[in-house]
């Protein structure tokens, strides 16, 4: 009898195990697969479009054709950028999204963004599923400056890759709301999940 | 039905009923051990939930999830190759900061000398992180006598200074927001006129630096690039919900 309870925990154990260990495999995931995020939210042509106006935003009209240089150089920006590029130190890492995957992303959300042939959450120009901003950046702890610091730095992407200084604006505001759902209430110096808060030592 | 399968087991001093003494404890051990498993990862996995992540921070993180300094290493570099020039830059400036040179002992030196408050932050790179840094106690007098001339923001909000695996420094970025559109402007001139002195045209400029037009618009931007092949220098002014901010990156190719 006590056996057959033995077994049965354990068989339970397994279970149990492979079941939690896929929620913390998922967990980890998105909290950098959010990386992909930063930016973005599109729908599913990728941006290669634009120059036709076959009932697409003006902004998707003008500048289409440019959304994959302007995701490059914003991403390019991002990585160089030591402030930033902790939030997003597991890119590329087993178990977490690459840089092609998030620029993806990022092409179906500015896609969307301009009006263009896209929704965001939606299927990217790579088949996958770019899930809601939200959800994208839960983990991350991203503070408040580090968004705004994005935000400065695609605000000069935009306008080198031709974009005027007015439809800048309006794409600003069209990204501004999207503050709320990328930056933690709750901000970490970096990632819980992929380091933590610690505070090196040394120090005065 | 066992009893009827294998009788011996019940007789005393039969050669099974050592065997059959050791079952139960055997059960017993499978079921603490079972227990043990489960409640381990349940307890990992509660570490991983939104309310258990402080507290998996506290132990360190997620230790399956961390990466080492020269992975965060090859993917600053990689955005940092899309953003270099062809020619060594003739010069470096970081705010008086020594790239490739200076170490976080020297920079916990200074910020001793100058009184400003640091704190050492890792996720991957070192990076020092100093508040309300004055410039006229930043290592450069030049930096110093521009500023202090009342042209641009006295104070830097936030100064990061980020360090390579090698310990030595990569990375200075001083970023100020909340200014008034007069202030960043001041600001954003005075930082390109002092890049300008040294290395001379940047690479590419865009928008429109005056107060009027920072002031003007949502996301007005204005920004200046130097770019070489060893060092890249990007002058940023942005006006966001806030007021407008200003930030100068001085970035080494490592």
């Amino acid at each position: 009898m006590q056996k057959k309870v033995g077994n049965s925990i354990v068989m339970i154990s397994m279970v149990a195990s492979v079941a939690i260990t896929c929620v913390i495999a998922t967990a980890c995931s998105s909290s950098s697969g959010d990386s992909a995020g930063m930016g973005g939210a599109s729908g599913s042509a990728g941006g290669a479009g634009g120059g036709s106006d076959a009932g697409f935003g003006p902004l998707y009209v003008k500048y289409g054709s440019a959304i994959p240089k302007v995701v490059d150089d914003a991403v390019a920006g991002v990585l160089a950028d030591c402030v930033e590029t902790p939030y997003f130190a597991a890119v590329g890492t087993s178990g977490h999204d690459s840089v092609a995957r998030i620029k993806s992303c990022l092409r179906l959300q500015f896609t969307a963004v301009m009006g263009g042939p896209a929704t965001y959450p939606g299927v990217n120009d790579e088949g996958d599923t770019c899930v809601d901003m939200q959800t994208i950046h839960n983990g991350l702890g991203i503070p408040g400056d580090v968004f705004d610091k994005f935000v400065m730095d695609l605000g000069g992407v935009l306008l080198a890759d031709g974009v005027s200084q007015e439809d800048v604006g309006t794409i600003a505001a069209a990204v501004a709301p999207l503050k709320g759902a990328i930056v933690s209430p709750t901000p970490v110096t970096y990632n819980a999940c992929d380091g933590g808060t610690a505070d090196a030592a040394g120090g005065q | 039905m066992s009893a009827m399968t294998s009788p011996s087991s019940s007789l005393p001093g039969s050669p099974s009923s050592g065997l059959a003494a050791r079952r139960p404890a055997r059960g017993r051990w499978s079921a603490r051990a079972g227990l043990a498993i489960l409640l381990a990862t349940a307890g990992a996995g509660l570490l991983h939930t939104s309310w258990g992540r402080p507290w998996l921070a506290r132990f360190g993180g997620c230790p399956v999830a961390r990466v080492s300094p020269a992975e965060v290493e090859r993917l600053r570099l990689s955005g940092f190759h899309a953003l270099q020039g062809t020619l060594r830059a003739p010069a470096r400036p970081a705010l008086g900061f020594r790239l490739d040179q200076s170490t976080p002992a020297d920079v916990w030196a200074w910020a001793a000398r100058a009184g400003v408050a640091c704190e050492a932050r890792e996720r991957g790179l070192l990076a020092l992180r100093c508040h309300q840094v004055p410039r006229a106690r930043l290592p450069a007098a030049a930096v110093a006598s521009a500023d202090a001339s009342g042209a641009g923001s006295p104070i830097i909000d936030e100064l990061a200074l980020t360090f390579a695996p090698s310990g030595h420094l990569i990375s200075v970025d001083a970023f100020t927001p909340r200014l008034p559109a007069s202030g960043a402007a001041a600001s954003f001139e005075s930082a390109t006129a002092r890049l300008q002195a040294q290395l001379g045209s940047p690479a590419d400029r865009v928008g429109d630096p005056a107060a009027s037009a920072l002031g003007r618009a949502p996301l007005a931007t204005a920004r200046a690039r130097y770019r070489f092949d060893d060092y890249v220098a990007i002058i940023s002014a942005s006006h966001l919900s806030s007021g407008v901010a200003v930030r100068e990156q001085y970035l080494s190719g490592g």
